[in-house]
């Protein structure tokens, strides 16, 4: 190609022109082409873009399906073993064949465990397609759900799951128990008929319905408390040496050392709607009649824990904020009548008077939950 | 010259065609990671073990106990009124009911009254009306049955009238207080339950109670007042 005088002049200008000198035509031309280049690079990307995007819905579209599929698997008394998995949750299910389902478990989205028998025990338990269940009901283990029709103030029972091993060794599983409230009628069919309860009454539902899992029956007395202001404590299970415990955050753990393949070990949990407040203040039972109490000891350095007055309750029911066991109208009375060393009064001189000026709020706590709560879901996860 | 050009034209196109081919390689691996991500999502859910059990109850309706005059009559009926003192029947008896729409309700009684006038108040329990009782109140007959154990919980020395004791409580901090003023605190015993069968009418659940007044010669009719009040929770 012949270059005339103009473009080798150009070609020395090299410190700023990067191209060859052309003349202005060229240059239009040139940047012309640039442009629906470029025009053509975006429909090329436009295109691989929609394709790949495609893809992608596809993709998701049949990981969804296959996570949701409902293989409805019945089998009758075989074990089911899912490979992979450590453990199974189970609840003891009715003999006879009777129906081992809660009176309100209409309302729940989940289905009936899997029957599963272990050395001539019957059970309902979660399996490697079933990881949500419902609770089987018995006489036994029941949130007065079985055939009695709710709870209320006054009100205790128990509720007890097994951890059906599937392996030797050490076994570990992080418990995690949640209440929750809905609103809704009592004629209510189905989940769509419930709606959650507000904040304040669900506050107030974690602070009154209790979840223990100890109780002495001889003493009416409760250990091991489970919710966000307990604190940290140890137990140990008679069943071969399972260990339970909470740690200061709040974590639940259950852990055995030598864990048998396909063996069922209990766990019971002793829930509880105190009637009055004294059950939460007192030591013993001089002052509240017949009624149980939940910490009969005072906080301990260094040892379980387990029936000890958790150090910050006391502070947390005099919160202003987020406060899980009282309900007041004017917050400036509530704040000058209920006080840290009222309520620790209250548990080394009991004053029936004073006593009375701080139940008030406890009991139209009650009166706010009757009326702002009607059912009460219990969940128990593990990991 | 023309050399250099023709190799500086090869050098820029030898470059973009790099660059594409840069292009290429990154969508490309765009594309495969994306895949391989959305392929270990679900993979890796699956092997992570969560379990869980749920159950469902109900919080009963908390139904209210209250009090009426008689056999469900309204309890602005429950009069006390003028009492006339100087007659020959030295007793008053007016009849009252606890009930409420739940069955089995465990409650206390409460009488609460000032002492200026020295009558004696007692509660009996009561049958239901029946024909050809003891007592005849609002229209309807009752039969007296035994008396509600149960004492004052701040009755003074002379048996008349109340210590200071719940002073704080009713009054509070006002301290030129009579001390007929001063109310003596009476409570049952035991706790008292509603009858597990419905009344008559088939809708509350009802147990009746006889309040029983009574005096001596030392009473006279002097226009003094008192205050009387019946309580059950």
């Amino acid at each position: 190609m012949m270059l005339t005088e103009e473009q080798k002049r150009g070609e020395r200008m090299q410190g700023k022109k990067k191209k060859e000198g052309l003349t202005s035509e060229e240059y239009r031309q040139q940047a012309r082409d640039e442009i629906s280049k470029v025009k053509n690079e975006w429909k090329v990307f436009l295109r691989t873009g929609i394709i790949m995007s495609a893809a992608l819905i596809v993709i998701i579209i049949a990981c969804v399906a296959w996570f949701v599929s409902n293989n409805k698997v019945t089998i009758s008394t075989t074990r089911v073993q899912s490979a992979g998995s450590e453990f199974e949750l189970a609840a003891a299910s009715k003999p006879n064949s009777e129906t081992s389902a809660g009176v309100y478990d209409k309302l729940l989205d989940v289905p009936q465990g899997t029957k599963s028998s272990i050395k001539n025990q019957n059970f309902l338990a979660t399996d490697g397609s079933h990881t949500s269940i419902t609770w089987a009901i018995t006489d036994d283990s029941n949130m007065n759900n079985n055939t009695e029709v709710g709870i209320e103030p006054g009100a205790s029972g128990k509720m007890t799951f097994y951890i059906i091993s599937h392996k030797e060794g050490a076994l570990s599983v992080t418990l995690d128990l949640t209440l929750t409230g809905y609103t809704g009628e009592e004629t209510a069919a189905t989940s769509s008929n419930l709606q959650k309860a507000n904040q304040r009454a669900q506050q107030l539902l974690e602070g009154h319905v209790l979840l223990f899992v100890g109780y002495d029956s001889d003493a009416r007395s409760y250990k091991g408390w489970i919710s966000q202001d307990a604190g940290p404590w140890s137990m140990t299970l008679d069943s071969e040496k399972a260990v339970l415990s909470r740690d200061e955050n709040g974590k639940l753990t259950w852990s055995v050392q030598n864990a048998k393949k396909d063996t069922a070990y209990p766990v019971t949990l002793y829930w509880v709607w105190p009637e009055i407040l004294g059950s939460y203040l007192v030591k013993d039972q001089s002052s509240i009649g017949k009624r149980p109490i939940l910490f009969p000891e005072d906080w301990n350095d260094g040892s379980s824990h387990l029936t000890e007055l958790p150090k910050t309750l006391f502070k947390a029911m005099c919160s202003l904020n987020d406060n899980r066991y009282f309900y007041w109208k004017e917050s400036e009375e509530f704040a000058g009548t209920v006080t840290e060393g009222k309520l620790n009064q209250m548990r080394t001189d009991f004053n029936p008077v004073m006593y009375g000026t701080l139940a008030v709020y406890y009991n139209q706590a009650d009166e706010y939950l009757g009326s702002n709560v009607r059912f009460i879901k219990l969940k128990l996860d593990a990991q | 010259m023309s050399q250099s050009a023709e190799e500086q034209q090869e050098h820029r196109k030898q470059k973009k065609d790099w660059k594409q081919e840069r292009r290429k390689r990154r969508a490309i691996w765009a594309v495969v990671s994306a895949a391989l991500a959305l392929l270990a999502v679900p993979v890796l859910a699956w092997l992570y073990m969560q379990r869980s059990m749920e159950t469902i109850t109900e919080i009963k309706k908390p139904e209210i106990l209250s009090i009426k005059a008689g056999d469900m009559q309204d309890i602005e009926q429950l009069e006390l009124g003028t009492i006339d003192v100087s007659g020959d029947q030295k007793t008053k008896d007016v009849v009252f009911c606890v009930y409420s729409a739940e069955k089995g309700k465990k409650y206390d009684l409460q009488l609460a009254h000032t002492t200026n006038i020295g009558f004696t108040y007692s509660i009996y329990k009561a049958s239901s009306p029946i024909e050809g009782g003891d007592v005849t109140y609002l229209g309807k007959q009752y039969k007296k049955g035994e008396l509600l154990p149960g004492g004052y919980l701040n009755l003074a020395a002379d048996g008349k009238h109340a210590t200071n004791a719940y002073h704080n409580n009713t009054y509070g901090e006002y301290n030129n207080v009579q001390q007929a003023a001063e109310p003596l605190y009476w409570k049952s015993k035991e706790q008292e339950t509603l009858s597990n069968k419905k009344d008559e009418r088939e809708e509350f659940y009802v147990n009746y109670y006889i309040l029983h007044i009574s005096w001596d010669e030392t009473v006279q009719n002097n226009k003094e007042t008192d205050m009387i009040y019946l309580m059950a929770g």
